[in-house]
């Protein structure tokens, strides 16, 4: 091995071989993925995943900037694989699809936080409460989620009366009386975000569990 | 240390060609050390401590662990080791480094970017690849920049003396190939012309697991396989070994790009085999770590702090290897991946392998260069001993803290709030392992200023003399 050019020839095939597998065979693979196309119970063809709109859309960025991604992931892993879905974190196993249309992708290496891939469908209903953003530990004790009160603004309490939006606050974390504190934009668009996160939907590669009949024999 | 006092810089002509651009490179690494570790500390305060400084933005915890994680991979491991590297290259092709004018400007461009880019992840946010946290179009500089220093190394190569080469050759050519390789990729494809989907994970998976298997590792075991011989004074016991070793190391680490992808949503056949890569990688594990302890047995250890770090590095790096491939079947993963286990495991290979092998460098590399020794003798004990027990606070908390959160998290009856509250305190002892690692990082610093005052002093006297001179016949007047 004395020879310059035989350990560089041989380095470059190695590298060239572990670029192939991990960069150009996964591209070929995955690369022309499509949404998924289906009719849904009401007959109207509905595609899964949509592209993020508006505000959802803008909320994303947020994530990114503030580095949630740091302590949430974004993928339920298969129910042999660890306690995610017996969690309820999700129905069903995340799959490629699911990120199809992500600006960039979350997919996270940590959870310090709870995943977040089912956040939206586990809100239900309700919307997101705000105030989680600027004080987690006012919806769960004991929180270590960072809170982001520089998304928030106080402010003295107009003459028409206290804004709509104004968050209901207990405690230490109340304003000043005569302040009020609302949401920005940015608290807005995170919100929106957060509460457009779910993959619960049927997808020929990940398929939903049944529906268990209650009255079933056991 | 005692070692005879090193020739003087310029009585080696090579030595003052080379001797610049490697002794900046050293020198802002160092720098980018204490920066890395001090974002590093108040991220990890921060895990328990969310209320600290909540209110200004430029510190969210997601900010800080990016920027924290980009200084010390960028700034630290990768310019230290890339001037030892070209370093190496030189003083083992018997040569003088191959334009050391435009590496120098290269290492002041890099520490710029690299200066922009940590500013740019706590004011604009991280780019959202663990791999690739800068800015984009600093990217693009950053890879120019890399690109042109690894080809200087190229052309150092080029002009070696003719005879055998070493395996320390060998290890810095594989780096200095692989990181244009990743940089161009990760650039192009997560920044210039984003992947859709999923992929943007996977080419930041192997990119990530690229800078550390191919990139630093290789660079510190061409330290380690340089060092370990010429200061211990014996040569490698197994040249056969240290050839497979290195074609095995270089084979099977380019093949775990997606070990840290199991149960995601990644196609599975590039998952299991990352999986077999990383277990077989405890074949070249084993060539290497027989050959390096072979030849350094404990009796030498006490000849120089060099060694002493070098056999740090070498024991962790057996470590580490055999923690991986037990760790990295799909059974293990489900349970500790996505916990504070991969972070036990990250640690000790950066701070545990990486930066001792690095540090056996520096303290052989500087004092030829700078033609003095270190001044303060004590300084080098007091930072390797605090760097062992630090580390091994670190490793430990956060290897039983995520063991333990693992554990819990499989189990879907313990509900996530009782998780987390039982991770505090192992996230608390991280902090304080950390901390007191952190603070082992200071007397390097010192001890390396001390001496650059001690280089400067015989340029400075005259000058002052010159000062004194005109301020005693202005007084005069």
């Amino acid at each position: 091995m004395n020879h310059g050019p035989v350990i560089f020839l041989g380095l470059v095939t190695t590298l060239v071989a572990s670029w192939t597998g991990f960069v150009a065979l996964p591209h070929r693979q995955l690369g022309a993925l499509q949404p998924d196309i289906s009719t849904n119970a009401a007959g109207a063809v509905v595609a899964y995943p949509a592209v993020r709109s508006g505000e959802a859309a803008q909320g994303a960025e947020v994530y990114r900037s503030l580095g949630c991604v740091a302590c949430h992931t974004q993928q339920v892993r298969p129910e042999n694989g660890g306690g995610d879905i017996a969690r309820g974190w999700g129905k069903r196993r995340t799959v490629a699809r699911d990120h199809l249309f992500d600006p960039t992708v979350q997919l996270g290496n940590s959870r310090l936080g709870p995943d977040l891939a089912n956040y939206g469908e586990r809100l239900g209903t309700n919307s997101f409460p705000l105030v989680r953003l600027y004080d987690p530990s006012s919806t769960a004790t004991h929180s270590t989620c960072a809170p982001v009160p520089f998304l928030f603004e106080q402010r003295p309490i107009r003459s028409s009366g206290p804004s709509p939006e104004a968050l209901v606050l207990k405690g230490t974390a109340a304003p000043p009386v005569g302040s009020e504190v609302v949401p920005t934009l940015r608290a807005r668009q995170l919100a929106a975000y957060l509460r457009s996160l779910g993959t619960s939907v049927e997808l020929p590669e990940a398929q939903l569990p049944l529906v268990e009949d209650a009255n079933a024999p056991k | 240390m005692n070692r005879p006092a090193p020739t003087p810089a310029c009585a080696n002509p090579s030595c003052c060609a080379t001797g610049l651009p490697v002794l900046y490179l050293l020198g802002g690494s160092i720098l980018w050390l204490l920066a890395g570790l001090g974002l590093a500390l108040l991220a990890s305060l921060k895990q328990h401590q969310p209320w600290l400084l909540a209110s200004c933005e430029w510190v969210t915890y997601g900010r800080l662990d990016a920027a924290s994680r980009t200084a010390l991979v960028h700034g630290f491991f990768s310019q230290m080791g890339l001037g030892l590297g070209l370093w190496l290259l030189a003083r083992t092709g018997g040569t003088k480094m191959a334009a050391p004018g435009i590496a120098f400007i290269a290492g002041l461009a890099w520490n710029a970017v690299l200066t922009l880019g940590v500013a740019g992840i706590l004011v604009e946010g991280p780019s959202g690849h663990s791999s690739l946290e800068l800015p984009g179009q600093l990217v693009t500089v950053l890879t120019v920049v890399s690109t042109a220093l690894c080809l200087l190394g190229f052309a150092t190569f080029a002009k070696r003396a003719d005879g055998p080469t070493v395996p320390a050759q060998w290890f810095v050519l594989a780096a200095l190939l692989a990181l244009p390789v990743l940089m161009i990729t990760s650039q192009v494809m997560l920044s210039l012309f984003p992947e859709r989907g999923v992929l943007q994970a996977v080419i930041d998976g192997w990119n990530g697991q690229g800078l550390l298997l191919l990139w630093l590792a290789p660079l510190a075991l061409a330290s380690l396989y340089f060092f370990i011989p010429d200061i211990g004074g014996r040569p490698l016991r197994s040249p056969a070994f240290a050839k497979l070793g290195f074609w095995a190391w270089v084979f099977f680490a380019s093949w775990t790009g997606a070990s840290n992808l199991v149960g995601g949503p990644v196609p599975a056949w590039m998952v299991t085999v990352s999986i077999a890569a990383s277990v077989l990688l405890l074949i070249p594990v084993a060539f290497i770590s027989l050959n390096l302890h072979l030849v350094a047995p404990v009796s030498v250890l006490g000849r120089s702090t060099a060694l002493r770090f070098a056999a740090l590095s070498a024991i962790s790096f057996t470590l580490v290897g055999i923690l991986t491939a037990l760790t990295s079947p799909r059974c293990a993963q489900q349970v500790l991946g996505l916990t504070q286990f991969p972070v036990a495991l990250r640690e000790l290979f950066l701070f545990g392998f990486v930066g001792p092998a690095l540090f056996a460098g520096y303290y052989a590399v500087v004092p030829k260069l700078a033609g003095r020794e270190f001044p303060c003798r004590l300084s080098p004990v007091a930072h390797i001993g605090l760097t062992v027990i630090g580390l091994g606070i670190m490793v430990l908390s956060s290897g039983v803290g995520g063991w333990l959160q693992g554990w819990a998290l499989a189990d879907g009856k313990i509900g996530f709030p009782e998780v987390a509250a039982h991770l505090q305190i192992w996230l608390k002892l991280h902090t304080l392992g950390l901390a007191v690692f952190a603070l082992g990082q200071t007397p390097v610093l010192a001890n390396s200023a001390w001496l650059l005052v001690e280089c400067l002093l015989p340029f400075g006297k005259p000058a002052l003399a010159l000062f004194t001179e005109t301020s005693t016949a202005g007084a005069g007047k």
